[in-house]
């Protein structure tokens, strides 16, 4: 601004002394100078503001690349979702990621994307868009998104599918492979019978028309929102004969459950079915997922019901759990005694399961043995859904040639056989270019379980097959089953996406196999390899012989906020004994000491604040070899109901030989030293209280100068003249 | 996972753990000790920042990287971050720091300050230096902690916001002049949470100093603002300090009312103080009959109980914490989930958050690294161990990272729906959001310690007490209080107390006299020196005094007992200065039983007399002092405050205000263990 000034100065002085004509021309040079300082003023402030603002307050930060390199993902971080959209055109199935940079979750999530769009390479579009930017059109498009991320699957010409489950790539694998092949199409009477005993319930449908199919196809798609895990299958039956003997008639939808089938009758759109199939469903055992937003789904199932909890890792890279199986059997022997059902039918086919994912094991181990080339990719991704269940059992011989594959067909449907047959004579030594010739397709197929086979065998086997469940039939145990009350409800909980659900409740997963049952609970402590362990837990349940399972801190590892000491005690510091279910009776029934226990809560802050005065007098009393101080968390400890304290913090004294006669702490006293040193003196036996007036005397200089005067005021100082052993002992 | 896999688990735990992304929002230890770190990088980058760039000043301006004067010109960060250094162990830091602040900074300066904000940020951090300065190995005076450098420092303070309180009600000016006292001209209108906030540094003064003083006038000014409660039950946001009369009539838990909630519920901890505690939970009452509204606390006018504003403050998510210490888990988790939800939206919690509309509250759409809602996820992890609060912890963490930081710390956010930045980084997040975000991820630390051990003490006077004993609880500017330091320098009880004591144990000796003969000869005859005896001797002796004595003394020591009046005690205390030879006299009277009951209506006559007297004089007294017209600026008598309040006493109390049991927690119901996540259990 200064500048502007000096320079008016200089133009004012020269118009005095120059002519008239330099006058006009000054004067033009006057206005366009004026101009000029008007146009320099400008840019000056305006300079200034930008720098400043740059300084004081920075405007929004600048977006940077999400995801560190592209290689399996697109990664969109100015915000343009159309871009995305536009390139992912030439794809089947795209998949989307909705993200905000900050947000915690979005970070996590990205290497599980990642992975996920690894595995689905070249076959799904994988895309990110950060939709927190604003002015973007993604933040324009979805506005108000409550939680990041968002993850989206798009097929062109359907809704696009929310993903509602966890943000674990095995999840996610999960519900794309089954985004790609939403519907099982059921072949024969067998297959028809493994599906509706394996999966919690079954939705079957006959659609000789395609406008309705359809529909069917969107409706199963759309319930993936809902039940992004797949617990209830949705089939399609193309085979009219197959169908009537299904009693299935044209353009009806079946909703199969363990005891009732019911028949969908309403005007055939996608959203109806979907809402039918929810309302309509309900399963004999079920696998419960938890969500972090508030609910009640827990104490709408357990407050007023006896619940049997499997815990187990449920691993999404195979479709079936043996022991959910096991669980199932068991759940539907019990269903038995009530209801009338075919157990018969149900439990050969869950047991057909679970031998069946045994020898599954055992030829995929050997068939992945052979390593494939994985250097073919193909582009092909729908075309997964025509490829038929029965090509699995198609092996590869170990004992000829990588190459040469040979197909057992363990069908019943002679045509198909035959067809894949010379499909596969055809082709053995001619090995064709073409991606959808069957033989590369069953290649593809092959490779495509090696591949999760692989990811099983890496991520979570252990937890799996070595230690596989013994199967039994017609056990004797079963019998006694139906004299039990058998109001149960079954759930299984995956112990790899919820062990803190176990350690609520005291459990160390690592070293059982746990079925608990609330209000109080109780654990199986048997390994569960066969259903009668399962029966004799429930009988023993029921009969109330088995003993019931307490809580303990016993083993603080698996409480991850659980507090350790970060080194040993020092000489300078006193530390009291922490009790837990498993010691408290041998510490506090020791019946030749004197038991202080301290009963605090982590919930309670006064607790805690209180308990340095704890501390002090187990201090005073360290001399004391008769008298044990000691804690215990009545939280996470569950005793013996008359050892349960009313309230927290409480001090209770157990008497040495006198334990049945334990002094609660007042609560009307206040919790300070001195009273709680009375409360423990006045307790105990006359013995240690006079070993503990004299040890005071010794240590309290000024108590022994109180105790003086105590004295003289009691008694007459002629007559008591001996204080002077009094004050040797104090200064002893 | 099944009992065949204890021997294999060892083999099979590593691709576990090296494949991590299978159990997704499961925490290992190294999990929580990884994000530990990472805040612990977070506070060295902003603390190294201010004091490279912005000390002496009060604050960082982390964009322009210079310093400012904001609250003080006290170097305020340095002093709000010291006791965060002990946290995070580094001792070497702490130690030249304290050195720093005892020999440079002067609090006799010619300045207006906050008395709220001065309280918590300079004096509560002084004194939790001062009481955590043990931990650092520095050379802790003779007199610790009845004495020390940092202790005198936050005295003077305290002494300096004294004036403050010389009010008709007792309840303190919002300013005050820290070499002047009162400003003239001064507002009578203070926040609700500016009177109610004071009880936990200034008790822990009184502690520590043996001056009553502090806690008694801090004590008064609660119970002042306790009577002028609305009559549902409720405390507005603004009121004047003379005539009691509520200025600002809305009423919630956020802005201008919170601290005074959570010192309610502290204090009563903290001091054993059910009255305190009482007062909570009358007020929590109303709390929730009219503000509580599907886990919100909304805004409504104090009188009638209408809602004036449906707002959620970022400052209201303390609540949460508070209640978490009375162990009300399950409604506190459920806030915490609101409030969370805010979180997930904008990456912050704004300033005001319309409820109703769900959307930021127009020029409120700030978030100044506030520490409220990491503070109450971090009490509630360490009580629950629910894992969806570690979840919001690295929300919070990584948000932070995220967007606040720059090239020399971490800056305000200027708004919430675009992550802009200011150019401010205001102590309490040094002080506060990273010292919880470090005891979040941080199980082992001492603060922790729910008194499983401590470290025993030995004072000057020669009394044992037990510090480090755990249960620290945290002063509204996140400042640690150790309770068991607390003991060391209380004099030692009333020689009432102890009287009563010993005559417990005489008459257990009494009673016991002949079971004793036989252990004492026997502890004689085993040990070599024969004190033992000499004790068996004397009570021998004493017994036949007992029994000769309480019959002559039965009838006198009952009307004795009744000379005790309140009246003399509280005479007692009033004349404690200047009337030595009068309590000399009293003293010699009690000691003289038979004669006090003699002279009991003499006595009697004269201490009215006396009191009148008295009376008459600091009545003229006061007078002097209201009708003062000029701001003379003189040095202030605190002690003339203090004998007013212990004087008035006017206050009524409520019969619940002396029941301990109120400090005490029930029992969780069983089912309640397995609320984890979103899961709750209501119907119990």
């Amino acid at each position: 601004m200064t500048l502007v000034g000096v320079f008016k100065i200089l133009l004012s002085r020269e118009d005095d002394e120059v002519e008239q004509t330099l006058q006009t021309f000054f004067s033009k040079m006057y206005v366009i100078g004026k101009v000029v300082c008007f146009i320099l003023a400008i840019i000056f402030t305006v300079i200034a503001v930008i720098t400043n603002s740059q300084n004081s307050n920075r405007r929004v930060p600048p977006t940077r690349p999400f995801f560190t390199k592209e290689t399996w993902v697109e990664d969109f971080y100015e915000g343009e979702l159309y871009y995305a959209l536009l390139k992912a055109t030439k794809y089947d199935v795209i998949f989307l990621m909705l993200y905000a940079p900050w947000d915690a979750d979005s970070q996590n999530a990205r290497s599980e994307f990642e992975t996920t769009c690894r595995y689905f390479h070249k076959k799904v579009y994988c895309a990110a868009v950060n939709c927190w930017q604003a002015n973007a059109n993604c933040k324009i498009f979805f506005d108000n998104i409550a939680m990041y991320p968002l993850f989206l699957v798009d097929l062109h010409h359907i809704p696009s599918i929310k993903y509602n489950g966890e943000h674990v790539a095995s999840h996610m694998i999960h519900f794309l492979s089954t985004i790609v092949a939403p519907l099982e199409r059921v072949i024969s009477m067998e297959k028809f019978h493994i599906l509706s005993n394996s999966c919690d319930a079954l939705v079957i449908s006959f659609l000789p028309d395609y406008k309705w199919y359809l529909r069917y196809y969107i409706a199963s798609l759309k319930h993936l929102e809902y039940d992004p895990r797949r617990d209830i299958c949705w089939s399609v039956v193309t085979d009219a004969k197959l169908a009537n003997s299904l009693s299935l008639k044209p353009f009806t939808v079946k909703l199969y459950m363990w005891n009732e089938t019911k028949i969908y009758n309403d005007t055939f759109s996608s959203k109806n079915i979907v809402k039918w199939v929810i309302e309509n469903s309900h399963f004999l055992t079920r696998w419960l997922f938890f969500k972090n937003s508030k609910n009640t789904l827990l104490s709408d199932l357990l407050e007023h019901n006896q619940a049997v909890i499997l815990f187990t890792p449920r691993n999404m890279y195979s479709n079936l759990n043996p022991w959910y199986l096991m669980f199932k059997e068991v759940a539907l022997e019990l269903k038995h005694c009530s209801v009338d059902i075919d157990i018969e039918n149900k439990q050969f086919y869950i047991e057909e399961q679970r031998r069946k994912i045994m020898e599954e094991y055992n030829i995929w181990k050997q068939v992945c043995k052979n390593r494939f080339n994985y250097t073919k990719t193909s582009h092909i991704s729908t075309i997964f859904s025509f490829i038929d269940e029965n090509y699995e059992k198609c092996v590869f011989s170990p004992t000829i040639s990588q190459n040469y594959t040979r197909c057992y067909l363990e069908t019943n449907d002679a045509s198909r056989k035959s067809i894949i047959g010379s499909a596969m004579n055809d082709s053995i030594f001619d090995p064709s270019t073409d991606d959808r010739s069957p033989q590369n397709l069953v290649l593809l197929h092959v490779r495509e379980r090696c591949r999760r086979w692989n990811i099983l065998n890496k991520s979570y086997i252990y937890s799996y097959f070595t230690n596989r469940p013994e199967y039994e039939i017609n056990s004797p145990v079963s019998n006694a089953l139906c004299r039990i009350n058998n109001t149960f409800t079954f759930f299984a909980v995956d112990s790899l996406l919820y062990s803190h659900f176990a350690t609520a409740l005291g459990i160390n997963l690592n070293r059982y196999t746990d079925h608990t049952t609330d209000e109080e609970s109780f654990v199986l402590q048997d390994e569960f390899n066969n259903k009668n362990v399962l029966y004799k837990f429930l009988i023993d349940f029921a009969n109330r012989t088995i003993p019931r399972w307490l809580k303990s801190t016993e083993d603080p590892s698996i409480y991850l906020n659980h507090y350790n000491k970060s080194n040993n005690l020092m000489s300078n510091e006193i530390a009291i004994e922490e009790l837990n279910t498993r010691t408290f009776q041998t510490v506090v029934f020791n019946s030749t000491q004197h038991v202080v226990v301290y009963y605090y809560s982590p919930y309670c802050s006064y607790c805690q604040v209180s308990a340095h005065t704890f501390l002090s007098v187990a201090n005073a009393f360290k001399n004391f070899t008769q008298i044990t101080f000691a804690r215990i968390d009545g939280e996470n400890n569950d005793l013996s109901w008359y050892l349960v304290a009313q309230s927290y913090p409480t001090i209770i004294l157990f008497p040495a030989e006198r334990k049945s006669e334990s002094v609660v702490y007042s609560q009307m006293q206040e919790i300070t030293v001195e009273n709680l040193f009375e409360f423990v003196l006045s307790n105990v036996n006359v013995e240690i209280k006079l070993k503990m007036m004299i040890d005071e005397c010794n240590r309290y200089r000024n108590i022994v100068i109180n105790w003086k005067l105590f004295f003289l005021e009691l008694t007459d100082v002629n007559k008591f003249g001996s204080t002077t052993s009094i004050k040797n002992i104090g200064s002893r | 996972m099944f009992c065949k896999y204890r021997l294999l688990y060892s083999l099979l735990i590593l691709p576990l753990i090296t494949n991590r992304s299978y159990s997704f929002n499961q925490y290992s230890r190294d999990d929580l000790y990884r994000y530990r770190e990472e805040v612990r990088q977070m506070f060295n980058h902003a603390y190294s920042g201010y004091l490279e760039h912005a000390y002496p000043y009060d604050e960082l301006r982390p964009l322009t990287c210079d310093g400012i004067d904001t609250w003080g010109s006290y170097s305020l960060t340095l002093i709000d971050a010291l006791d965060t250094l002990i946290i995070m162990g580094n001792y070497t830091e702490f130690q030249r720091v304290v050195n720093i602040i005892t020999d440079t900074i002067n609090f006799d300066i010619n300045m207006n300050v906050s008395v709220f904000e001065t309280n918590i940020r300079v004096i509560g951090g002084l004194l939790s230096a001062h009481i955590l300065s043990h931990k650092a190995g520095i050379l802790l005076e003779p007199g610790w902690p009845c004495n020390g450098p940092l202790l005198r420092l936050a005295e003077n303070v305290a002494n300096k916001l004294l004036p403050a309180f010389d009010t008709p009600t007792g309840m303190p000016y919002g300013t005050v002049n820290l070499k002047k006292g009162v400003p003239p001209g001064e507002t009578t209108i203070t926040c609700t949470a500016g009177i109610g906030t004071f009880i936990l540094e200034f008790g822990t003064l009184t502690r520590l100093t043996g001056d009553p003083i502090y806690e008694e006038i801090a004590m008064n000014a609660l119970r002042s603002l306790f009577q002028y409660q609305s009559k549902i039950g409720l405390v507005g946001n603004h009121v004047d300090i003379v005539s009691g009369v509520w200025t600002s009539q809305d009423s919630g838990i956020g802005a201008g009312i919170d601290s005074y909630f959570e010192y309610l519920v502290k204090g009563a901890l903290l001091f054993n103080k059910p009255e305190l505690m009482s007062m909570f939970l009358i007020l929590e009452k109303s709390v929730n009959k009219y503000l509580k509204h599907n886990d919100w606390y909304f805004w409504v006018s104090m009188q009638k109980g209408l809602i004036t504003l449906p707002l959620f403050q970022s400052l209201e998510a303390y609540w949460p914490g508070v209640l978490s210490h009375i162990g009300n888990m399950n409604e506190s988790i459920k806030s915490i989930h609101n409030y969370h939800n805010v979180w997930k939206r904008y990456g912050f919690t704004p300033e005001f958050y319309n409820i109703i509309q769900q959307e930021v509250s127009t020029n409120r759409e700030s978030y100044p690294l506030r520490p409220e809602l990491i503070e109450s996820v971090m009490y509630l992890y360490r009580a629950t161990g629910n894992p969806y609060l570690l979840d919001i912890g690295v929300d919070i963490l990584k948000s932070i990272q995220h967007s606040a930081v720059t090239s020399c710390g971490y800056a305000t956010i200027k708004d919430c729906r675009d992550h802009s930045l200011d150019n401010r980084m205001e102590s309490f997040f040094l002080a506060e959001t990273t010292k919880y975000l470090y005891l979040l991820f941080d199980p082992d630390n001492f603060i922790h310690n729910r008194g499983e051990h401590g470290k025993i003490f030995k004072t000057v006077s020669g009394k044992e007490c037990i510090i480090d004993g755990g249960g620290y609880l945290f002063n509204t500017e996140a400042h640690p209080i150790d309770p068991g330091i607390l003991q060391c320098c209380m004099k030692q009880s009333s020689q009432t107390d102890q009287k009563n004591f010993l005559k417990h144990n005489v008459r257990i000796l009494h009673e016991n006299v002949e079971s004793f003969k036989g252990i004492i000869s026997n502890e004689a005859n085993n040990t070599r020196n024969d004190v033992n005896t000499k004790i068996f001797e004397e009570l021998t002796e004493l017994e036949k005094h007992i029994k000769t004595k309480n019959k002559k003394n039965r009838t006198a020591s009952i009307t004795c007992d009744n000379v005790k009046s309140d009246e003399v005690k509280s005479f007692r205390k009033i004349m404690k200065n200047d009337i030595c030879t009068l309590n000399d006299y009293i003293e010699y009277i009690f000691s003289q039983r038979e004669t006090i009951c003699e002279n009991h209506r003499n006595f009697m006559k004269n201490i009215k007399q006396k009191i009148a007297y008295l009376k008459e004089e600091i009545k003229t007294f006061k007078d002097y002092l209201l009708n003062k017209t000029e701001f003379t600026g003189e040095s202030y008598d605190p002690q003339f405050i203090l004998e007013r309040i212990l004087k008035q006493r006017k206050y009524t109390s409520f019969e619940s205000f002396t029941n301990l049991k109120l400090l005490y927690c029930k029992p969780q119901q069983y089912i309640q263990r397995l609320s984890f996540l979103g899961q709750f259990f209501d119907s119990s």
